[in-house]
């Protein structure tokens, strides 16, 4: 953010100026206490916003994690004399470790199979804790651990401890901020809002949802660590369920979308359940979690952290200030080489049946390098399946499919995308909640040379490569004709611009083989002229096009090849013209 | 291996399995047709069983307090239903599930409120006989815990597979919409699997509090055992649900006869766990589902 002028920069300056001066206006050791704990616990909660805001995946268990990260510190520093920092790292290390293990498969499944598996892997440390006494303490735990301390500095004091607690928060805020505007944080967006989409220009879902995982285990396992080190002591009813739950509460109260939401989530929980305490009424604890749970869900699902942001909007009533960026000349100059006939696409008796229903009954084609080819049918053909076995949503159930002679009829979508096939949707399918801009960047997926690590740390190459993606981006959105509407939401564009955003995102792969299926459906008739001038360019550019389309004019004027599917059979193929007096093409058309 | 032993842990397991299963089986339908998993199917069968014990140690009559309790879970399901399930349908579903775990929470921590942390015990509905069964002493309680569960789970297959409710029940869970556009009133359909889950729930807890002892926190642990059985069955299927969870209780036992109590629960947890990281393809690599695995 630019600190000159965004006001935003003024309330962030305060805040840290707040938390600096916190242990010095308020000297009593139950109010520090407090605020290391709020600390300990909104590291954890910041991890957890990546998780259940972003990646949107519950889990039951996650002070698992603490409970990895206070016993590794604890055991490491107590047993092995570990300088509690290296030890903090370890454990850390640990908790990721055994998150990508457990989340790697799992995460693959749907049915919030992560919410029990991630609670049944706390239950399962809770007994091995509580069970493996010779090492562990038992019941009773470790007491004893030291003071903190950072490679040999020691952290003397509470008041110290304060401030390297929240030098922690501003690290894991600064991380959340850091993946939230990368293509990482693009990535849970565009999963959020439609998972086929998202595979269809390569992202992996599986990866992008584990890669927070194991994060928000990281975090949760320093929360865990530091907690040791204040509390001083290890047992293993410090991270127990409640610990668990409460971790989910204050990120459902702060805010799911937000990063600050779970710092906000966390000082309120911890506010509550010292309020409750004061009261005297501490075993209301889980009844007012579990009611505010309830409650902010449904009545306010986007928490304190929303509500700030909405009265920030109100207060400012700032217009958004689009930064329209002027477009720049056309894209990349990767020309490829139309490389005379060879075949790009080989179809070999590929077949699809639902239950008795034969879909597609062993078709077999080939679309040559460079050509447009199209597939046409009247409806209930079996032309969309193709087109959906091809991209990798559907499975087949015979046959096979080559791509530059490679099989990949058995890879799934995101994979078939980022072997370099492209595909836009019959029914649009765009992300509602990100801008033009950012819907075609996310198409650069398969280009991003930048890994998790690097973008947590916003290391130099991270900008780069943000810069770099945002100005294809722009050169793609210029070559499809709407080099001004970057900064616009998808929603308010007419329904030809939203075709063609859609379009320049799967453009933006830089695809070998583009698949559009009924590109012209929707739009008149000097849009429909436009996207056949467009189709060509795209062509001229060496992508090689297969079309799925109604619009028989289209057809016969663009296409070099025509497909004609009936009943899931391939009844006619070759060159438009031979086609269109084909007797069986015009018996299935005319019904005749 | 003496045969009388592996029946006395096999048959005490089976015992503990019925309560898995109507819990099981309470997960796959309220899946079926809302499609989230109800966080809160564990914690009916505590409402029933702390209700139950808790009226009968204040002298109310026995059937009088099995009445409440299973009165007291389909309201409860009612009103989850009614108040967090069918005002957000639309809501992205990670949010609807955050919702119903809420009310887990919620309903735990009101029974800690009411009847407070310490356990309580209950006498079996005919008092505390036991029977003698493949050289296994039961007691006699047990033919209560079977019974109800082969009644209602009997009910339960016979209601999806003969009756219109059960078929448009299971066009649902194939096909909300085309079920909705269908003339299925899937809302309503909705509250009265929330509602049946619920007093199943309660039922499952009421028959099983003399054996185990009722607590404010067991719901937690029929609820994750339950939902192994569901998962293991398929999950979509109530049938292997009830299989799988039937099958759990009696491995659990089995394993804190033959090793020890406290590997029980390691046991089982730590099968959920490889279960699922198998399922997930921890020894494949990434690649499109199977044709044969996806025809619904």
């Amino acid at each position: 953010m630019d600190l000159g002028r965004d006001p935003r920069a003024g309330i962030l300056v305060a805040l840290l100026f707040a938390i600096a001066l916190y242990p010095l206006l308020l000297r009593s050791d139950y109010a520090l206490g407090a605020a290391i704990t709020v600390g300990t616990m909104a590291i954890a909660t910041v991890g957890f916003v990546l998780l259940l805001g972003y990646a949107r995946q519950l889990a039951i268990g996650q002070a698992a994690f603490c409970t990895i990260g206070g016993y590794g510190s604890a055991l490491l520093v107590i047993r092995a004399q570990w300088d509690p920092f290296v030890a903090m790292i370890a454990a850390m290390g640990v908790s990721m470790t055994v998150a990508y293990l457990v989340g790697r498969p799992i995460l693959k499944l749907h049915g919030f199979v992560l919410a029990m598996a991630s609670l049944a892997l706390q239950l399962i440390l809770g007994f091995v804790a509580t069970e493996w006494s010779e090492l562990t303490g038992g019941a009773i735990g470790l007491s004893g651990v030291p003071r903190f301390a950072i490679l040999g500095w020691q952290v003397g004091g509470d008041r110290a401890l304060f401030y390297v607690v929240w030098c922690a928060v501003a690290l894991a805020v600064l991380a959340g901020l850091n993946v939230d505007r990368s293509r990482i944080g693009r990535e849970l967006r565009a999963i959020a809002s439609s998972e086929r989409a998202a595979s269809s220009i390569g992202i992996d879902l599986g990866q992008a949802k584990v890669q927070m995982f194991v994060l928000s285990a990281g975090m949760a396992s320093i929360a865990g660590s530091l907690t040791v080190h204040y509390l001083r002591l290890m047992e293993p009813g410090v991270f127990g369920f409640q610990y668990s739950l409460n971790i989910i509460t204050a990120v459902v109260i702060g805010g799911l979308g937000s990063i600050w939401g779970g710092v906000l989530g966390a000082g309120i929980i911890i506010g509550l359940r010292e309020a409750l305490r004061l009261t005297s009424q501490p075993s209301f604890e889980g009844v007012v979690m579990g009611a505010l749970t309830i409650v902010i869900l449904l009545l306010f699902p986007r928490g304190v952290a929303g509500g700030i942001a909405d009265l920030y909007r109100i207060a400012t009533r700032r217009v958004s200030d689009a930064t329209e960026k002027r477009a720049t000349a056309a894209p990349g100059d990767a020309f490829r080489d139309l490389a005379g006939d060879d075949s790009i696409l080989t179809l070999d008796r590929v077949a699809r049946r639902f239950g008795n229903l034969v879909a597609v009954d062993k078709v077999g084609f080939t679309v040559a390098r460079g050509s447009i080819t199209a597939l046409i049918g009247p409806n209930g053909a079996g032309k969309t399946t193709l087109l959906n076995m091809i991209s990798g949503d559907q499975p087949l159930n015979g046959g096979e499919i080559r791509f530059n002679g490679a099989r990949i009829d058995r890879l799934s979508a995101h994979r078939v995308a980022r072997r370099g096939i492209a595909r836009t949707f019959q029914n649009l399918e765009l992300f509602d909640t990100m801008t033009v801009a950012e819907n075609v960047m996310c198409g650069r997926t398969r280009h991003a040379g930048t890994n998790v690590a690097a973008i947590v740390a916003r290391l130099p190459g991270v900008g780069r490569e943000e810069r770099k993606m945002s100005e294809e981006a722009e050169r793609w959105l210029a070559f499809v004709g709407l080099g001004d509407a970057g900064a616009r939401w998808p929603n308010t564009l007419a329904f030809g611009h939203q075709r063609l955003v859609e379009l320049a995102r799967s453009l933006a792969l830089e695809p070998d083989l583009l698949l559009l299926d009924e590109p012209a459906s929707g739009l008149n008739d000097s849009e429909t002229e436009q996207l056949a001038d467009l189709i060509l360019r795209i062509r001229a550019r060496g992508i090689t096009i297969l079309l799925v389309e109604h619009d028989i004019r289209l057809v016969m004027g663009l296409a070099d090849h025509v497909v004609v599917m009936n009943h899931g059979e391939k009844i006619a193929e070759g060159a438009p013209a031979m086609v269109r007096a084909d007797k069986l093409v015009l018996s299935a058309y005319l019904g005749a | 291996m003496e045969f009388a032993t592996l029946a006395q842990f096999a048959l005490s397991g089976l015992t503990t399995g019925c309560v898995y299963a109507l819990v099981a089986i309470g997960f796959v339908l309220c899946a079926n047709v809302s499609g989230i998993v109800n966080f809160a199917q564990g914690e009916y069968v505590m409402v029933g069983g702390i209700v139950t014990a808790g009226l009968v140690a204040m002298q109310v009559p026995l059937y009088a307090a099995i009445l409440a309790a299973i009165l007291l879970g389909a309201a409860l399901g009612f009103l989850q239903e009614r108040l967090t399930v069918a005002p957000i349908r639309r809501a992205p579903l990670f949010l609807q599930a955050t919702v119903a775990l809420g009310v887990a929470v919620l309903i735990r921590s009101v029974a800690l409120v009411v009847w407070g942390k310490d356990p309580y015990g209950m006498s079996g509905f005919l008092g505390d006989d036991v029977f003698l069964l493949l050289g296994a002493y039961l007691p006699l309680q047990t033919i209560f815990v079977w019974g109800a569960t082969a009644i209602f789970l009997g009910a339960t297959f016979w209601l999806l597979k003969y009756t219109e409710l059960g078929r448009a029940i299971r066009a649902i869970a194939i096909n909300p919409r085309a079920a909705r556009l269908m003339g299925i009133k899937t809302g309503r359909i909705s509250m009265l699997v929330f509602i049946a889950s619920g007093a199943s729930g309660a039922l499952g807890g009421a028959v099983i509090a003399p054996i185990t002892s009722a607590s404010w926190d067991a719901g937690l642990e029929f609820g994750v055992k339950g939902f192994t059985g569901a998962i293991i069955g398929g999950f979509r299927s109530p049938f292997w649900a009830t299989v799988a969870a039937l099958g759990l209780g009696v491995l659990e036992s089995l394993a804190a006869g033959y090793v020890s109590s406290e590997a029980k629960d390691i046991i089982t947890y730590g099968l959920l766990l490889l279960y699922l990281m198998i399922r997930g393809g921890v020894f494949t690599f990434g690649g499109r589902a199977a044709a044969a695995a996806d025809q619904h």
